[in-house]
């Protein structure tokens, strides 16, 4: 099969995982610069476990709804966050309580999956994805989730970047909606990445554009689309390679593919 | 002349309710400085940070009669580096012309700044949106003693230009504000 016709094939996966990677690499630049980035990692394992218990649901009901998964993990990851933010916050050291989270969660997720064996290969894409094997529905979710949350969140970039800095700095005193709709986007659009496109590929393209870009920008203008660059380049290249071979994996030569963009923005300073 | 500020017998606790503050009482009218004055740990942060809803333990009470979007706060800056690569541009959003930027290279980032380069952008920036009640907490640390008496010029000029606002400040460094305007709460 040619290439051309194996673009055909994934006309709706490939688009949605570059856009999906751009909008992830978007919530990880300001959830970073919020120090929040363990908060994300269990916020992501949260998602997960709800999503296997979705799944779970699925099975004792003998159904197989998309839906069920996606409100899952949504709720889950809600509670995790929830619980990160009204618990976990207001300690100093936080790092350890966020990897005792992970772990608890992680051991909920496994179990939930031992506990249901045919769940049992559901453990192994769920962590490493597949983008090949998306289904064309949740392809199309993915990519209109992410194109939303682009416009949104690139529109407001400036404002959103400033209430970071605020987080940080301890002075946010202006509650505002679009740090809400942030909020609550991330939500969505990391549990809709997680069940769509697994979780390595979530937490990477979170995190690898800004791990080169935050040093080698000269503003924020440049970063914004050094980070964007990073990820949906890297990605369109990293699948288009996994395509043209049989054994390739699709997500580990879509974070491949953006850490090698990734490192020739940063050579380019 | 109007209060812009009630407090009434606020005392700042832990969690736990033992004391991080003492007894406070005072009134903050507009056209006025009031300055909070202690000794490190006395409770001057704390109580900033309470009025300002960042910090959720206290008994007594306190009223603000304007709304929060009339407020503006400036934390202790420490050696706060960000992540994400602002410039000093990026940060002032429309107070580009404050007459404090005067000589500052705004291509510089946030992060390589001086004390004195970033208190006199983050002052422009809270300045530039009129604030009926301007709360800064040590703004003169990390700042030289120039720079110093020049953010308080422009402290001064806007309350000239803006005598329906007021300031709560806190420093350890004395003040040279005439002694109209300006008033003093000893915390101890």
């Amino acid at each position: 099969m040619n290439f051309l016709s194996l673009l055909e094939i994934y006309k709706w996966s490939l688009p949605a995982s570059v856009l999906m990677a751009a909008a992830l690499c978007l919530i990880g630049a300001q959830w970073t610069a919020r120090e929040k980035s363990a908060q994300i990692f269990v916020l992501g394992q949260g998602s997960s476990l709800g999503i296997v218990l979705g799944l779970v649901l699925n099975i004792l009901l003998g159904t197989d709804f998309h839906w069920l998964s996606l409100i899952g993990g949504l709720s889950v990851g809600g509670i995790t966050l929830l619980l990160s933010d009204l618990l976990v916050q207001r300690k100093s050291d936080r790092n350890h309580i966020y990897l005792t989270l992970f772990v608890v969660f992680l051991s909920l997720t496994y179990l939930a999956t031992s506990l249901t064996p045919s769940l049992e290969s559901h453990m192994a894409s769920a962590y490493f994805g597949d983008l090949a094997t998306m289904s064309d529905g949740a392809a199309q979710l993915s990519l209109l989730g992410a194109l939303l949350f682009i416009v949104f969140v690139l529109s407001s970039w400036k404002q959103l970047t400033l209430i970071s800095f605020q987080l940080v700095n301890q002075s946010f005193i202006h509650r505002h909606w679009k740090n809400r709709i942030f909020d609550a986007g991330t939500l969505l659009v990391t549990t809709m990445a997680i069940q769509s496109m697994g979780y390595l590929y979530t937490m990477g393209s979170l995190f690898i554009a800004t791990s080169f870009a935050s040093s080698r920008s000269r503003n924020l203008q440049s970063y914004t689309i050094r980070i964007v660059l990073i990820s949906a380049v890297g990605s369109l290249l990293g699948f288009s390679v996994s395509l043209l071979s049989t054994i390739l994996p699709t997500v580990p030569c879509v974070m491949l593919g953006q850490i090698l963009v990734g490192l020739l923005t940063y050579m380019k300073k | 002349m109007s209060v812009l500020l009630e407090v009434k017998g606020l005392q700042v606790l832990t969690k736990n309710k033992t004391n991080l503050s003492p007894v406070v009482n005072f009134e903050l009218n507009s056209g006025e400085v009031l300055f909070l004055k202690g000794e490190n740990g006395s409770g001057k942060s704390s109580i900033l940070k309470t009025l300002l809803g960042l910090h959720p333990y206290f008994s007594g009470r306190f009223q603000f009669h304007v709304d929060i979007s009339d407020i503006e706060y400036l934390p202790q800056l420490g050696n706060l580096n960000f992540h994400l690569p602002l410039t000093l541009a990026d940060m002032l959003g429309e107070a580009q012309s404050s007459p404090l930027l005067k000589g500052l290279d705004l291509n510089k980032k946030w992060n390589t700044a001086s004390g004195g380069e970033r208190q006199k952008i983050l002052f422009s920036a809270a300045l530039a949106k009129h604030p009926r009640i301007l709360i800064l907490d040590e703004p003169f640390n990390h700042v030289d003693t120039e720079a110093g008496h020049h953010l308080e010029d422009g402290l001064r000029q806007y309350l000239k230009d803006h005598p329906q606002s007021a300031m709560i400040l806190v420093s350890h460094r004395n003040l040279s504000g005439d002694g109209a305007s300006l008033r003093t709460l000893e915390i101890r």
